[in-house]
C-alpha cells in the first residue's frame, strides 16, 4: 500500500476510532526496527485492527523467545514477527563473506541454521501464535561482485539456500509464515531500500520506503489471519475495464487490446481475473445502459473477463452507493469484504462516504498504465490458503444469482425448496480438510455460533479425541454444487455435549439445511453418549443473524459457566426434525467409527 | 528563521519526541528531554527529511545535539 507522510499517519492515529478490534503483535529483532511502527498501526487500521506493538528487546530473539528479555511472548499476542537481519547476525555472511574460507562459511550457516530453529522450538513452547518471519534479503552487491552469479556457493546463493532452510523449518512449525523480504527489496530497489545512514547511526538498516514497504508486506499477512480478507471486487465499466465510453464511443469505439491505451485495460482484467482465479467474487458496477455493457462482454473478443466471471451485475443510472447494497444483499457478503474499483474520483469519494465498511481503490484513467500494478500490489484479497473451492467460488456464486431469479418467481416457498432437489452430506474432517475447516472458523462471522477462531493446530488437538465430533457440510442441488458450507464441532462429557462451534456460510441460508445439519450433528453426539445438547450464542457486532438460532430449534436457554447465552435441548424431550425436502448422507470415518 | 515556520519546526520535534511544545527552547537537548535519545533522534531525521524534502548529511545528523542546530540546519538547508 502506499502511504501518506509521517505527520498524516501520526495525525490518524491519534484519532479516536470506534469498534478496532485489538490485535497485540510481539516483534523480536537483532536491529533498530521501530521506525515500522507508525506504517504497522496504519496499514491494521484500515483493516479495522488496533495493532500493539510489543517490541522484544533490542538482539534478544532468542531470550525472548526462551521467556526472557522484556517477557513479550506468550503474553496474549496474536502474532508474533521475527527480524533476524543477517548482517547484523552474521558478519561472515553479511559482510566478510569473501573472505570467509569455505568450510567457515558451513560452519556459519549451520550456527544460523541452529539458531533459527532454536528460536522457533522455544517459540512454539511458549505460544501458539502464528509466526511471521522475515526472510533474507540477497546482497544487492554480493562479495564476489560479477563472479557472484556463477558461483555454486556464491554469497547470493547461500542467502538463498538460507531462506529455503527457513521456509522448511516455518513450515514444519505449523502456523508459521515465510515473510519474503526479498521481493520487498525488489519492489523498492537496493539503493532506496537501506538507508545507510540510519544502519551506522543507529543500528536501523531500512530506510522509510524500505520500512514502508516491510509494514505493507507484514500488514498483509496480519489482514489475512485476522480475517480480514476481502472477498468481492466490484468493477466500474467505462475506463477502468476497457479505455472510453461505451454509451458515446459504442460498441466498437470503446480501446480493449491492441494498442495503448487498450493494451493496458486488458491486461488489467487479467490481473481481475487472476483474483477471480483465487476465489475472489467478480461483479459489476456502472453507469451505462444494461445492454451494451452485456453486448461489449458478448462481443468482443479482446475481452479477458467474460459474462460467466461475474457473479453480480449492477449496470443503471441508480447512484452507486445504492447498487453496492444491492450486489452485497444478492451475493450475501458482508460491506467490509468489498472493494469498489473506479477511475472517478466522484463515485470513489460517494461510496467512501456512503460505504465506509467497502475499500476503495482510485483508477485514473489518465494513468492506465499503472492501474494493473495498483490492483496486483494490493494484497487486499490476500489469504493464508488457497482451497479448490476458492478455486470454484465464482461459478457458485454465479449459480445462487441463478437460484435466487427462480425464486422471486416461484410462488410458493415449499414447492420452490423441493424444486431444488437439495442433497447434503454431513461428512466427519479428516486431515486433509483442517485447512478449510480453519479457513472457515476464521472468515465466517454472520452465522456463527460462537465465532471461535480455532486454528489448524487447535483443531487437529480437538480432533484427535473421540469424544469429540467434527463435522463438516456440503450442499448441492440441480443448479451446482455449493462445496462445503458449513462446520460443527461438538464436544461430549458425560451426559452433556456441548457445541463448541456452529457455522454456515451465508449462501446457504433460507433452505432449512441448519435444521438438517444440527439434527446431524446432534445424532452423532448422542451416539456418543451426550444426551443433553448445549450450546451458547456469544453475540458479535456480525452475528446477530443467529441470535435465536436455538430457540428456534426448540432449545431452553439455561445459566451456564462460559460466555454468552446458554441453551439446552434434552434428547429426551424433544428432537430436531431434518426438512421433508432435503435428502442428507452421513459419511463417517472409517476409523472415527471403529474408534466409538 | 521567521515566527510561523519556528512555529512548526517546533511542532514537528515536540511531536516526534512526544512532549508539549513549550518544552522545546534553546536548551532543548537529549540532556533536558528524557524521550530524546537515539531513537527518537532518528525518527526526528526521518520526520524533518520528509516534512522539508531535504537529505540531511551525515555531519548534520550528529550535529543535531541541541534545539537551535536544528533550527540553523533547517534554516540553512532552505536557503
Amino acid at each position: 500500500m502506499t502511504f501518506p507522510r509521517l505527520a498524516e499517519i501520526e495525525t490518524e492515529l491519534a484519532l479516536p476510532a470506534n469498534d478496532l478490534v485489538s490485535f497485540p503483535c510481539a516483534f523480536l529483532r537483532n536491529v533498530t526496527l521501530e521506525g515500522v511502527a507508525p506504517y504497522m498501526r496504519y496499514a491494521a487500521r484500515r483493516d479495522g485492527l488496533d495493532l500493539e506493538l510489543r517490541w522484544g528487546a533490542y538482539d534478544n530473539i532468542l531470550q525472548e523467545a526462551l521467556g526472557g528479555g522484556s517477557g513479550v511472548v506468550g503474553s496474549g499476542e496474536r502474532a508474533i514477527v521475527v527480524s533476524l537481519w543477517l548482517p547484523a547476525f552474521s558478519e561472515q555472511l553479511g559482510l566478510a563473506f569473501a573472505q570467509a574460507k569455505p568450510a567457515e562459511v558451513e560452519a556459519e550457516v549451520a550456527r544460523v541454521q541452529e539458531y533459527i530453529a532454536a528460536t522457533l522450538c522455544a517459540l512454539r513452547a511458549r505460544s501458539a501464535a502464528p509466526i511471521l518471519w522475515l526472510g533474507f534479503e540477497p546482497p544487492a552487491w554480493p562479495s564476489y561482485g560479477i563472479l557472484d552469479a556463477t558461483m555454486s556457493h556464491g554469497h547470493r546463493a547461500v542467502i538463498r539456500g538460507l531462506n529455503a532452510y527457513l521456509a522448511t523449518e516455518l513450515a514444519s512449525a505449523g502456523n508459521a509464515w515465510f515473510i519474503d523480504s526479498a521481493q520487498c527489496l525488489e519492489r523498492v530497489g537496493a539503493r532506496q531500500f537501506y538507508d545507510w545512514r540510519y544502519w551506522y547511526m543507529a543500528h536501523s538498516p531500512f530506510s522509510r520506503a524500505g520500512m514502508a514497504e516491510l509494514a505493507s508486506e507484514i500488514g498483509k499477512h496480519v489482514r489475512a489471519l485476522a480475517g480480514r480478507t476481502r472477498k468481492c471486487l466490484v468493477l466500474d465499466c467505462d475506463n477502468t475495464l476497457w479505455g472510453g465510453i461505451v454509451g458515446e464511443d459504442g460498441i466498437d469505439g470503446i480501446r480493449i487490446g491492441g494498442e495503448h491505451p487498450g493494451s493496458s485495460y486488458r491486461e488489467f482484467q487479467q490481473e481481475a481475473l487472476n483474483l477471480y482465479s483465487r476465489g475472489v467474487i467478480l461483479a459489476l458496477c456502472s453507469k451505462n445502459n444494461h445492454d451494451d455493457v452485456l453486448e461489449v462482454f458478448r462481443t468482443r473478443p479482446e475481452m479477458i473477463l467474460r459474462e460467466e466471471h461475474i457473479s453480480s451485475i449492477r449496470v443503471n443510472w441508480q447512484d452507486k452507493a445504492t447498487n453496492i447494497r444491492e450486489i452485497a444483499a444478492e451475493l450475501n457478503i458482508g460491506l467490509d469484504s468489498m472493494v469498489f474499483a473506479d477511475d472517478s474520483e466522484f463515485e470513489i469519494n460517494l461510496v467512501r462516504s456512503e460505504l465506509p465498511e467497502v475499500e476503495t481503490m482510485l483508477l485514473p484513467a489518465a494513468q492506465s498504465a499503472e492501474n494493473r500494478a495498483r490492483l496486483a500490489s494490493c494484497g487486499l484479497f490476500d489469504a493464508m490458503a488457497l482451497t479448490d473451492e476458492d478455486r470454484a467460488r465464482g461459478q457458485m456464486y454465479r449459480a445462487e444469482v441463478a437460484r435466487q431469479t427462480l425464486r422471486a418467481h416461484a410462488t410458493d416457498m415449499g414447492e420452490y425448496l423441493a424444486s431444488l432437489e437439495m442433497r447434503i452430506v454431513v461428512q466427519e474432517v479428516g486431515d486433509d480438510d483442517l485447512d478449510r475447516v480453519a479457513q472457515l472458523c476464521l472468515r465466517t462471522n454472520q452465522f456463527n455460533l460462537t465465532t471461535h477462531r480455532h486454528t489448524r493446530d487447535e483443531l487437529a488437538a480437538i480432533a484427535a479425541k473421540p469424544a469429540n465430533s467434527l463435522h463438516l457440510l456440503k450442499l448441492s442441488d440441480r443448479y451446482g454444487d455449493y462445496g462445503t458450507i458449513g462446520f460443527c464441532m461438538t464436544m461430549v462429557q458425560g451426559a452433556e455435549a456441548i457445541v463448541d462451534t456452529f457455522l454456515m456460510s451465508c449462501r446457504a441460508l433460507g433452505r432449512g439445511v441448519e435444521t438438517a445439519f444440527l439434527a446431524t450433528c446432534a445424532a452423532a453426539a448422542h451416539r456418543k453418549g451426550g444426551t443433553v445438547l448445549r450450546g451458547a450464542y456469544i453475540p458479535t457486532k456480525k452475528n446477530a443473524l443467529v441470535a435465536d438460532f436455538y430457540p428456534r430449534h426448540g432449545f431452553q436457554p439455561i445459566e451456564r459457566e462460559g460466555a454468552g447465552q446458554w441453551y439446552e435441548l434434552d434428547w429426551n424431550l424433544g428432537r430436531i426434525a431434518v426438512p421433508p425436502y432435503l435428502t442428507v448422507t452421513v459419511q463417517e470415518m472409517r476409523e472415527a467409527t471403529e474408534r466409538v | 528563521m521567521e515566527q510561523a515556520a519556528e512555529q512548526k519546526l517546533k511542532s514537528i520535534v515536540a511531536r516526534v519526541l512526544q512532549v508539549d511544545a513549550a518544552t522545546i527552547n534553546e536548551g532543548a537537548s537529549p540532556a533536558t528531554i528524557a524521550s530524546w535519545d537515539s531513537l527518537t533522534h532518528m525518527q526526528l531525521v526521518f520526520a524533518l527529511e520528509e516534512e522539508y524534502g531535504v537529505t540531511l548529511t551525515e555531519h548534520q545528523i550528529a550535529d543535531m545535539t541541541v534545539y537551535p542546530r536544528i533550527v540553523a540546519i533547517i534554516d540553512g538547508m532552505n536557503q
